[in-house]
Order: structure tokens, then C-alpha cells, then sequence
């Protein structure tokens, strides 16, 4: 992993939370700039997601796997589970610490004055920060794993694809799936990644407050099982042989 | 050195590779033993031709390759060193031993640079092929140093050494005592004095020779090329 670009990417987190909403006309109406800086803050989690978490996951398991230091583990008794979850965990400390900046920009700078409308913000914000980690350490874990069986450039695209299917592209192929009186369609509409329901920037922005309880249980039992579905098939994948 | 067997290869035990796709994967037998080996805490050299299958051998005690035929028992921890240090090239050997290494250890490690030379602020991609290796050896032998028993499985960590590190690292392992088994790939038998046995590979079988025949393991080696 890139040292220096560990610490840019946090860097990177204050200064796009600070300049992304400037750029829009926030002189019309100040109001906007604190819910503007909240969407800023997590839109960069987003992108963090897409690009340099898993670039780095790939990279690392790719790289770790080329050195032979994976086989040196694994010849001293620790386990390819094991290896696979620990690489996996350093990348996920950095995912975790993007998340962090995210929550304590929006529980520090954008926090609503009033006491009822802050608690219900934090709510949100805690919801939000769990969902999001729920759908980012599966893709994360497959992508070290894909690294260490593959280039780094397939371990790369792989779960961003996914990423991307699973927020945007169910949108659009959710009217012709979701609907579809075909069970073939259904099934195919119910395997897709449906990371579209960890994206809670919306509520953010608009103030809607928090998931309800059992919304927020549904959604993140879905996410779960479709986390563990990844998460085995990355555990699979996962070759320590240099 | 005797003491209790760290390594037992049990006679019939046949090492290679199996290879084509998985419906009509064929085995290819390398190497093969036709009688018991046990090997205890030492020095333990393994000396053959290229391609001989000495490194499918080594990757195969180590257990990241499975055997064709038999079964392998390692009495100990069990560290193995692929023939070249491979790591972030930005990083220094201290760097790398304070990662692997604390206390009393890290103190073993440094002082084991200073007495082979090894320039531990240098980057590691920037270091000679001699110096890595020089990484690579303290790293083993600290690791050996770690376990209450250890063997220490490594692929040609003398290749691009100079004459007089050679001639240290192999002092070293003989003098080293302890119990820890080292097996190690090399050719560069000149500079071996002193060691606990000898193996090799002669026609596609692994022939042990636990004593020196003749006045250097030179001698030993041919003999069994024989």
C-alpha cells in the first residue's frame, strides 16, 4: 500500500468536503452549504469506494501474493482464512477511518441546531455508516482475494462493477426485472447487488431523518447475506502459491 | 547433531507436480525416496543438478505443495524462504525487522547486520542481490530463534554472497547449535565445512548421506551422483 497516498486520501476527504460545495451557487442561498458539505462528505466516501480502496486491495493482495510472502505465512502455520482476513482488515482500516471523517464532518460541521433534529441526524449518520461498511468490506475482501489469483487490473474492476451495477444500474433495470412476470427475470433482478439501498446521501441532504427500524433491518439483512455470498466466493478465490 | 527427528519422509514418498486441466490432470513425479529419511536439529544441505526438482522438494516439506504419494511429518515449526528476499522495494531492512522483530529479537537481528554488513537504512530495492540475501538469512535466523523448535526450509540463500559472507553464514549455521533443523538448497559446497548430512537427487531419487565420505561434502556429493 502506498504510505504517502494513505494520508492524501484523508487529506483528500477534508479538502473535497471544504471546497466541492464552493463550487456550487451557495451565495443564492447559504442555507445549502451545510446539507452541501454532508452529501460532499459522503460522496467522497463513495468515491473512495470506486478508486483507491479497492485499487489498493488489489494491489495488495497482488503484490503480497508476487513477493511469496502469502506461501511464507502459510509454511509458518497461518491459515489462507486466516491471511485472507488480515490483508482484508488493512485495507478495511482505511475504509473505516474515510467512514469516520464522513460521520464526524456531518456530527461536527452540518449537525442541525435543534436538539430533536440533531438526534435524529446522528441516528441517520450511525445508520448510514454501518450500511455503507456493510456493502464495502465484502468488495473490499474480493478484491485482495481476486488479487492474489489475478491481475491487478481484473481484481480492480470486479468489484467496482458490482459497486456500480449495485448502485446505478439497478435503477434502470429495476422497472424491467423487478416488474417482469418471468421468474427467470425475478431471480435475476433479486441476485443483482442492490447497493442502492446503502446509499442514504438523499436523506441527508433532504433532511429526511432516519430509516425506520424495520427498514433499517431489512436493508441490512440484505446487504449481509449478499456480503457473505461475496465474501465466500473472495475466501475461494484467495491463493497464497507465488 | 542427534536429537529427536524434526523431518520425517517416510520411504515411497513421491514428490512432483500434477499438471493439465483438472478433468485429465496427470502427475509428474520428480523425485522419489526409496527409503526412510529423518533428518534432526543441524545443518542439513540439499545439493543436486538444476531441475533435478529441488525446489517442487523444499515447497513440498513445506506444505504449500501436496505430495504425489505419501506423507511428510514435520516434528516443528516449520519457516520457509523462497531463493529471493521479494519486498517493497522502498522499504528499509530495519524497517522490515522492526515489522517482524521486537525486543530482544530486533536486537539479535541488528546485531546479526552488523556483523554481516548489511547497510540497514538503505532501501531494500536499492541493495545488492548479496546484500537482500543478507536480509533475507537474519530474517530466518531470528525466526529460527523464535520457536522452541524450528525448521528452517531455505532455497539458495547463499547465491550472490561474497566468498567471506559465505563463509560466514555457513560458520554461523554450524555454530548456531540450538534446536533448529536448517535444510538448505545451495551450491556453493566448497565453502561448507561443517555439516550434519547431505541430500541429494540422483535419477530421480532422494539419496541421504549422513556422513562425509571422503575430505569435503564435495566428495560426499559425488559419490552419491554415482
Amino acid at each position: 500500500m502506498g504510505r504517502g497516498s494513505c494520508w492524501l486520501l484523508l487529506l483528500g476527504a477534508l479538502l473535497f468536503v471544504w471546497i466541492a460545495p464552493l463550487l456550487t451557487p451557495w451565495e443564492e442561498n447559504p442555507q445549502i452549504l451545510q446539507p452541501a458539505r454532508a452529501q460532499a462528505a459522503w460522496v467522497y466516501v463513495w468515491l473512495a469506494l470506486f478508486t483507491w480502496l479497492p485499487f489498493q486491495a488489489s494491489a495488495l493482495g497482488h503484490r503480497l501474493r508476487c513477493e511469496g510472502m502469502l506461501e511464507h505465512l502459510q509454511a509458518g502455520g497461518t491459515g489462507k482464512l486466516s491471511q485472507c482476513l488480515q490483508l482484508s482488515c488493512a485495507i478495511f482500516v482505511w475504509m473505516l477511518t474515510v467512514v469516520a471523517i464522513a460521520a464526524l464532518v456531518c456530527l461536527t460541521i452540518t449537525a442541525p441546531k435543534r436538539a430533536e433534529e440533531a438526534q435524529m441526524w446522528m441516528v441517520l449518520i450511525l445508520q448510514y455508516g454501518f450500511i455503507f461498511s456493510l456493502c464495502a468490506a465484502p468488495l473490499l475482501l474480493l478484491a485482495v482475494a481476486l488479487g492474489t489469483r489475478t491481475a491487478e487490473v481484473i481484481a480492480f474492476m470486479v468489484p467496482v462493477g458490482l459497486l456500480f451495477i449495485g448502485l446505478f444500474g439497478a435503477a434502470w433495470l429495476g422497472p424491467i426485472l423487478g416488474g417482469a412476470k418471468s421468474g427467470l427475470l425475478n431471480s435475476l433482478w433479486l441476485a443483482l447487488p442492490h447497493y442502492h439501498l446503502a446509499d442514504l446521501t438523499p436523506r441527508l441532504v433532504f433532511k429526511m431523518g432516519p430509516l425506520p427500524m424495520t427498514d433499517f433491518m431489512g436493508t441490512s439483512l440484505v446487504l449481509a447475506l449478499q456480503g457473505a455470498a461475496i465474501s465466500l466466493f473472495g475466501i475461494c478465490l484467495f491463493r497464497t502459491r507465488s | 547433531m542427534n536429537s529427536s527427528p524434526l523431518l520425517h519422509i517416510p520411504g515411497g514418498t513421491r514428490f512432483g507436480y500434477r499438471a493439465g486441466l483438472p478433468w485429465k490432470r496427470r502427475s509428474q513425479c520428480l523425485v522419489e525416496t526409496t527409503r526412510d529419511i529423518t533428518a534432526g536439529p543441524g545443518l542439513h544441505l540439499l545439493v543436486a543438478p538444476n531441475g533435478s526438482g529441488k525446489t517442487t522438494l523444499l515447497r513440498t516439506l513445506a506444505g504449500l505443495s501436496p505430495t504425489l504419494h505419501g506423507q511428510v511429518k514435520t516434528g516443528a515449526r516449520v519457516h520457509y524462504f523462497a531463493d529471493e528476499l521479494r519486498t517493497d522495494p522502498e522499504m528499509k531492512p530495519s524497517t522490515f525487522f522492526r515489522a517482524w522483530f521486537k525486543g530482544e529479537s530486533l536486537q539479535t537481528a541488528e546485531k546479526l547486520a552488523e556483523t554481516l554488513r548489511l547497510n540497514l537504512k538503505c532501501p531494500i530495492g536499492k541493495l545488492s542481490r548479496g546484500n537482500r540475501q543478507k536480509v533475507l538469512l537474519i530474517h530466518a535466523e531470528v525466526k529460527a530463534g523464535l520457536s522452541p523448535q524450528s525448521v528452517l526450509l531455505m532455497d539458495e540463500p547463499l547465491t550472490g554472497l561474497d566468498a567471506e559472507t559465505r563463509e560466514q553464514v555457513t560458520h554461523l549455521w554450524a555454530t548456531a547449535g540450538g534446536t533448529a533443523m536448517r535444510l538448505v538448497i545451495m551450491h556453493e559446497l566448497e565453502c561448507v565445512r561443517q555439516a550434519d548430512s547431505l541430500l541429494t537427487i540422483a535419477g530421480g531419487q532422494l539419496k541421504h548421506a549422513t556422513e562425509r565420505t571422503g575430505e569435503s561434502w564435495m566428495n560426499t556429493y559425488q559419490t552419491l551422483q554415482q
